[in-house]
């Protein structure tokens, strides 16, 4: 305490050199800051332990500050002095982002205890907290960056309190999407190879294998309409030609994966390529996803055959093929007796069918085909919107109203003539 | 905060020139009148010691209890009253 006493007795050049004898920031001793300065030399001298809590925030020393502001004048010293060393380093910076940079260093080797807890204590964050992240992450990189090594995928946010406790959220990245990506394509590609197998060159062969090929796809895609649709149009494309296959389908799962617009539009393509083409049996297997109905086949197969003779072989095959003939049937009942492309025909028939719709009996024949696809998308559409419309603006009950108005003014003008 | 006072955002806002040190934040009528008898009757004398002592907070603090004797809420408003004018001004 004799060093203390003799502080006081010293010339501000003295003390100055004393301040950095003893390791305290260059600071200007004047008859001002004299008594500041040798506040804090005495308790760098007395080597008071530091405060961390004082020097990790700035709310936390000022409620010390006033119970030692409260305090006798003797334990002031006392209460300083941890400000000083604890403060002293982080205290040079002018911003305040540099202190909380700063802070973590001190606490971590003496905290290393709230960072295992961080580990153990997982608290599963939101997608919002990731937004937060950013900001802590930064500042706790140098500290943080060991407990990542122990789990890559997990992202990490450190934050501190005023407590010095580390709170983590634990972030996962998307790993269930991973898995649903990956098996998707796999199953995909895996059924392909029995899809690409059939040919159409002949027909027997060909038809059990668009069955076989087509069920697993059911089971597995039978989630939405528009994985439906993709497959279809893979399997056709199989068909129409091959050294296109190996590209195509894999262009085409990938787009069932992901959108759903993909596997509408190229469907539609795909239909009307048919109706171009001359190949029957794509169209049968373009038609699978309406497979279900199947009793119908053979009265419109009989149908074609009154027509076309020459299918007989084709009938064996019919059985696989009856989609197809859903589609046609809905063709024959738009159209009744009109003779349509059928998947039975053979190219000979085709070759018949081709003929007759160079006649003007068999214009109708494409037109009810374009009128197939064309005005059932149109009307869905339309109607969709007018539903729409009536959810929103009510067009129903102002049209009625309207009505009501009308035949209200006319049963007035009807009777006031009467009258 | 305290930096949200209307003292505070006026004090802030622009150049001290040669206000009165009773238009730092957290400095009344009775911190004034001790500062002014201590000799800092403006806020740049204040601004004066706050970088003498090197923009340190806790020596501007505790010379803030000292020679006017502040609380601890006073000096920190004070603080960062002028810290927040520095990095606007200086």
């Amino acid at each position: 305490m004799s060093d203390l006493s003799y502080l006081e007795t010293i010339s501000n050049k003295e003390l100055h050199a004393k301040c950095l004898e003893y390791g305290l920031p260059n600071i200007p001793v004047t008859d001002s800051s004299r008594k500041v300065i040798l506040r804090r030399l005495q308790s760098s001298i007395l080597g008071v332990p530091s405060k961390n809590a004082a020097a990790a925030t700035k709310k936390t020393p000022r409620r010390e500050t006033i119970h030692s502001s409260k305090a006798t004048p003797a334990a002031v010293i006392d209460t300083s002095v941890p400000r000083v060393a604890g403060k002293s380093p982080s205290r040079n910076n002018n911003n305040s982002r540099r202190t909380i940079g700063v802070t973590p260093r001190e606490y971590y080797p003496l905290d290393s205890s709230p960072v295992r807890t961080v580990q153990t204590t997982t608290t599963v964050s939101d997608v919002g907290s990731q937004s937060e992240d950013d900001d802590f992450y930064q500042v706790n990189s140098p500290s943080v960056k060991p407990q990542k090594r122990d789990d890559t995928r997990l992202r990490r946010s450190v934050s501190l309190t005023k407590s010095g406790v580390l709170t983590t959220s634990y972030t996962r990245e998307v790993e269930k999407p991973h898995y649903e990506e990956e098996e998707q394509p796999q199953s995909y590609t895996y059924q392909r190879p029995q899809v690409a197998a059939a040919p159409a060159r002949t027909l027997p062969i060909y038809e059990p294998r668009i069955e076989r090929s087509y069920r697993p796809d059911l089971s597995r895609q039978s989630l939405t309409q528009t994985q439906l649709n993709s497959t279809s149009y893979l399997e056709a494309s199989n068909e129409y030609n091959e050294p296109l296959m190996q590209q195509a389908p894999r262009n085409t799962f990938s787009g069932s994966a992901a959108p759903f617009n993909l596997g509408g539009t190229s469907s539609s393509a795909v239909r009307q390529r048919q109706t171009i083409g001359d190949s029957g049996f794509a169209r049968g297997r373009l038609l699978q996803p309406t497979y279900k109905v199947n009793s119908l086949y053979p009265q419109l197969n009989d149908f074609y055959d009154q027509h076309n003779n020459t299918v007989q072989p084709m009938d064996l095959d019919t059985d696989s093929e009856s989609e197809a003939e859903i589609q046609q049937r809905r063709q024959h009942q738009r159209s009744p007796g009109d003779s349509t492309d059928s998947p039975y025909l053979s190219h000979f028939s085709r070759q018949l069918d081709t003929r007759k719709r160079s006649s003007p009996l068999a214009r109708p024949q494409m037109r009810s085909t374009i009128q197939q696809e064309d005005p059932n998308a149109p009307m869905n559409q339309f109607r969709a919107l007018i539903t729409s419309l009536d959810r929103q603006y009510h067009l129903k009950f102002y049209f009625f109203l309207m009505l009501a108005v009308v035949l209200a003014t006319l049963i007035y003008v009807i009777v006031t003539p009467a009258v | 905060m305290s930096g949200t006072t209307q003292k505070y955002k006026n004090f802030v806002a622009e150049p001290m020139g040669e206000k009165s040190v009773t238009e730092l934040a957290g400095i009344g009528e009775t911190l004034g009148g001790r500062l002014t008898e201590a000799g800092f009757d403006k806020a740049y004398t204040v601004l004066g010691q706050y970088l003498v002592l090197k923009k340190d907070e806790e020596l501007f603090k505790d010379w803030m209890k000292d020679v006017c004797h502040a609380s601890s809420k006073q000096a920190s408003d004070c603080y960062n009253c002028l810290n927040d004018w520095c990095e606007e001004f200086l």
